[in-house]
């Protein structure tokens, strides 16, 4: 299995954009695919998408320990929170 | 071609690189521009992480990455979740980025530019990004364990032990240095006070958005908070210039110390969800958002650096801080160039999240690049001051004066020519009754950073709002620090307590949060309240013993490191990280040596605790004035013991280390790796 779609990343852009169309329609479809990989980053990164993450995951039965019905939205974001601050999170 | 291509472009940043660092060693008497220490800084570290990175990625690591990570072997959805590589960057680079590579470099700016600059690049390279990239591996190979638990399997029983007491010693020291930074940013000042206090309630609300109203919506939340606070900032302005609202929120030193230690006790029992996840959601984009728009303000405006290369104060007559280069600018510089604390983020969640082992050198090595980068531009923003201005703000009263009369002649008397005049102009336009001895870095970084904002955006009209801005950034993050840091201190001690009675242990009884919390927060707000009534500042005394016990656990960690690759039989390689760990720990032991002997009494602790018992024995000294120089005296002796004991602890475990190796070495000892068995990664390969 291929890495990258098992992490679900986001889409990359169109190289075929350039032969099909004008050279605006080639930067507006740049810059939207530009965009996108950012707003996803964002999403992952700050905890945004964790929950829809996590579904996927536990519908998939990839997770390997987790058993039982997935957590609702609310009790899971309580979940992280609490295992994120028992720890060293954050530096001088 | 593509490879004479590739050839070329490495020459070409090699030696841009290098050009610009010599630009900036050895230009003299020409004015210098910020822009070649962007250069500098980039054109080495694009040439270090492509060369010396993957050096040590191939040969001394040997990085699989066809082995499965614990992220891949664990995944258990929760802790062990393997996340794109750019995704766990964004989150190292996150956890590791704090106040100090903003407030180190500034203060070490007393310096001059050229020796904090040097380190900051050359001590990342070669030292910082080295030890955060080996411990991640270390981590990654041995199942996401800790430092403490792999000094206890690799080094010895006692490492581990002495590991979670210099993390804790160092969390106190960093909590009391951190709180004595806002409270010399927020003193004397309504706006800032005003702004910072309404960061709470705001927090407050982003935190009921997330529990109740939208779960786990972070986004959402965060832009609410984001539009709230440059509310607040703008509305601080009011409350300034309000008489009756200006009173209310201008604060002494001591009262605001008083009121720091008090919210650290309510946030550390509150829960997480209310008050310090969402204030850290918050922080943590408002600083990555802030280091980027310093990063391009100051290649739009490109600044004249206003500092010498080197000042008068390489002597060890700082008024910032006093010492020499050798140790104190290293020490001072601390986790922009070389940070023992990352090695507990490299040893935490980052490895969990890890897909492939080759991922690590981005994650680590690359992500403290970006950390000393932010420091780089701190120097930037400190040196573009004028260094008249830069010694008002940073020295304390009792060695340049309260008024701007006096400061003015002592800091011209020094070579910086500086007029009265000059303060009270710019202390009116940024919005504050005064600038002058407000220490700790921030005040002065909050300046920097908003004339190269002014000049971006809004000219000297918005000077006050970005410098309250700046301000309220750099405390927003502070107070995240101390909310965190507090409740993990909490946990270690709680953890210490259970060996003395098991309910101590459970984390969730109530008795025991509130007597570790008050045990934790007392331990840092008694050293804050002396910090606040040294006459010397404070910060003189606590950012050199914080710097001593960051690097200090910096050599804990390369010892580990090192003892790892001597089992791992590469003995040839070593120097890679027992390079650093000598030169680290040379500087740590001879500050540790110099902060508790040395016969200056604005260096050693003995010494100016013995000048004061000399003073208090005279006797003529009032009652109140008597009582507080006997509290001093106390004080500067429990700075000595704090310091002996943190460099006697690291001491330990280098000599248990020694032997260790010295038993491998003459196979006295077989060689026992703790490492996690040979897996092979069911991923196909590529990324």
């Amino acid at each position: 299995m291929a890495l990258a779609s098992y992490l679900g990343r986001a889409g990359t852009g169109d190289s075929s954009a350039w032969q099909r169309g004008g050279l605006m329609r080639s930067i507006v479809r740049g810059t939207q695919a530009v965009m996108g990989k950012a707003w996803w980053w964002l999403r992952q990164v700050s905890g945004d998408a964790a929950y829809e993450n996590y579904l996927r995951r536990t519908r998939r039965g990839e997770a390997t320990i987790c058993a039982g019905p997935p957590l609702t939205r609310e009790q899971y974001y309580l979940d992280v929170l609490r295992r994120r601050y028992t720890g060293v999170g954050r530096c001088c | 071609m593509k490879k004479l291509l590739k050839i070329l472009f490495w020459i070409g940043v090699s030696g841009a690189g290098a050009g610009a660092l010599g630009a900036i060693a050895f230009e003299r008497g020409e004015p210098l521009n910020a822009t070649w220490f962007i250069v500098a800084a980039c054109g080495t570290y694009l040439v270090a992480y492509r060369f010396y990175s993957a050096f040590v990625a191939s040969r001394v690591l040997a990085l699989d990455s066809s082995r499965a990570t614990p992220a891949e072997r664990l995944d258990d959805g929760r802790d062990f979740v393997p996340t794109n590589k750019w995704v766990v960057m964004g989150h190292h680079f996150a956890a590791i980025a704090g106040p100090g590579p903003l407030l180190g470099p500034t203060l070490a700016a007393q310096f001059g530019y050229l020796p904090g600059t040097i380190w900051l690049i050359a001590g990342a390279v070669l030292g910082g990004c080295v030890q955060d990239f080996v411990i991640l591996f270390c981590s990654i190979r041995r199942d996401g364990k800790s430092l403490g638990q792999m000094a206890r399997e690799e080094v010895s029983q006692r490492g581990g032990m002495i590991a979670l007491l210099a993390v804790l010693a160092i969390m106190i020291i960093l909590l009391a240095v951190v709180a004595l930074v806002i409270v010399n940013a927020l003193k004397t000042s309504p706006w800032a006070t005003f702004t910072l206090a309404m960061t709470i309630p705001i927090a407050m609300l982003m935190g009921l958005y997330m529990r109740y109203w939208r779960p786990g919506r972070v986004l959402q939340a965060s832009a609410i908070g984001f539009a709230l606070i440059l509310f607040v900032v703008v509305a601080g302005q009011w409350v300034a210039e309000s008489p009756s609202w200006a009173r209310v929120f201008t604060l002494s030193g001591p009262a605001l110390a008083i009121a720091i230690i008090l919210y650290g006790y309510a946030a550390s029992a509150l829960p997480v969800w209310l008050l310090l996840a969402p204030r850290d959601y918050l922080s943590a984009f408002i600083k990555v958002g802030a280091v980027w728009a310093l990063a391009a303000g100051i290649l739009l405006v490109r600044p004249t650096i206003q500092m010498s290369a080197l000042t008068r104060f390489a002597d060890g007559t700082g008024p910032v801080f006093a010492g020499t280069i050798f140790p104190f600018c290293f020490i001072t510089i601390a986790c922009g160039a070389v940070s023992g604390f990352h090695s507990l983020i490299a040893s935490g969640t980052t490895p969990k999240l890890i897909t492939r082992e080759g991922h690590a050198r981005l994650i680590g090595y690359g992500s403290m690049l970006m950390e000393s980068f932010v420091g780089v531009m701190a120097m930037v923003a400190a040196c573009a001051l004028s260094p008249g201005v830069y010694f008002a703000m940073n020295s304390p009263a009792g060695i340049v004066g309260q008024t701007a009369e006096a400061a003015a002649v002592t800091i011209s008397s020094w070579g910086f020519p500086l007029e009265p005049q000059t303060m009270h102009h710019l202390a009116q336009q940024v919005g504050e009754r005064t600038l002058l001895n407000r220490t700790g870095g921030a005040p002065s970084l909050a300046v920097g950073m908003a004339q190269v904002f002014s000049h971006t955006l809004g000219g000297t009209r918005l000077l006050g709002i970005w410098y309250h801005f700046a301000l309220m950034f750099e405390a927003l993050f502070i107070l995240t620090v101390l909310d965190a840091g507090t409740r993990v201190g909490r946990f270690m001690v709680q953890e210490l307590l259970a060996h003395v009675w098991k309910p101590f242990g459970r984390t969730s009884w109530y008795p025991s949060t509130l007597l570790t919390s008050a045990l934790i927060v007392g331990a840092w707000g008694y050293f804050l309240y002396l910090g606040v009534l040294d006459p010397l500042g404070g910060i003189n005394s606590l950012w050199p013993m914080f710097g001593i016990a960051n690097q200090l656990l910096a050599a804990v960690a390369l010892v580990v490191a090192t003892t790892i690759l001597i089992k791992m039989g590469r003995l040839r390689w070593i120097w890679v990280t027992l390079g650093p760990m000598i030169w680290v720990l040379s500087v740590t032991m001879t500050g540790s040596f110099q902060k508790i002997f040395h016969p200056n009494p604005s260096i050693g602790f003995l010494a100016y605790a013995n000048q004061l018992a000399a003073k208090l024995a005279a006797g003529g000294l009032p009652a109140a004035k008597a009582a507080e120089t006997a509290r001093l005296v106390f004080n500067q002796r429990l700075n000595a013991v704090v310091v002996g004991l943190l460099a006697a602890m690291a001491l330990i475990l280098v000599f248990e280390a020694l032997y260790e190796w010295f038993r491998i070495l003459s196979k006295r000892a077989p060689v026992v790796l703790h490492e996690a068995p040979y897996v092979a990664t069911r991923w196909a390969e590529g990324d």
